[in-house]
């Protein structure tokens, strides 16, 4: 098990590989793939932002504390 | 749908602010380093900083805390007590998904950490998912014997597996 490789999916799923196998089996006729992938693309920034935000407090709470 | 490369460069674009290392950390997964590693940090600025968070805890500044220990699991996601610290955060947090993979993460780094299988189990109850609580107890009783628990831990063993009992 890659541990850093799971540090990151714990705040960033890999969409990439996920989103290809999908495009791959795409049967639903609701909705198009694009427009699927649109979504899940935005979703994912919204999780990169949040883990951004998450990790700027940390550094900024460390910075106050330790003076780095 | 954007193609392979787009799709790419959206979903692994370098973040702004000087964080690229904290996001784009392939070229370290490639490597075998951990992010600590990478940006000059040493062991005992890593525990300072673990330290801090614990006085958060204390301090009831839990969302702080978490932060903290985020970032820890991200420097140095081989340290199973950063873990098994952040899920029990995020546990009592009520984000129940991040808790069970971090419970997760710290029994795979270390087996014989009783007290990471027992949060698992009663997070997994907590759940209703009682077959992966028990899944999780049988584990615990194959991998850490006796001499491995605590007292404190045999007894929250026994009261899971009576809580079981009337589940399964």
């Amino acid at each position: 098990m890659n541990w850093k490789l799971r540090a990151r999916k714990l705040a960033i799923p890999l969409l990439e590989e996920s989103l290809e196998q999908e495009q791959q089996n795409w049967t639903r006729q609701d909705i198009s793939f694009e427009q699927h992938a649109a979504q899940v693309l935005s979703e994912h920034e919204q999780l990169k932002s949040a883990h951004l935000a998450r990790i700027e407090r940390a550094v900024a709470l460390l910075q106050k504390r330790f003076g780095i | 749908m954007p193609n392979k490369k787009t799709l790419k460069a959206e979903v692994l674009s370098p973040a702004p602010q000087g964080f690229d290392a904290l996001v784009n950390i392939e070229a370290d997964i490639a490597a075998g380093r951990s992010l600590w590693e990478v940006l000059g940090l040493t062991q005992e600025r890593l525990e300072q900083y673990f330290n801090y968070a614990i006085e958060l805890i204390g301090e009831k500044r839990s969302e702080d805390a978490s932060d903290i220990l985020y970032l820890l699991c991200h420097l140095a996601p081989e340290n199973a007590t950063y873990w098994l610290t952040y899920g029990y955060l995020q546990h009592e947090r009520k984000d129940y998904d991040s808790a069970f993979l971090s419970y997760e993460a710290a029994i795979e780094l270390e087996p014989g950490l009783v007290e990471a299988y027992i949060m698992r189990a009663h997070l997994a109850l907590e759940e209703g998912e009682p077959e992966v609580a028990q899944e999780t107890i049988n584990l615990l009783k194959e991998r850490c014997n006796d001499s491995m628990f605590s007292d404190e831990e045999k007894e929250e063993l026994k009261e899971l597996e009576e809580h079981l009992l009337g589940d399964l």
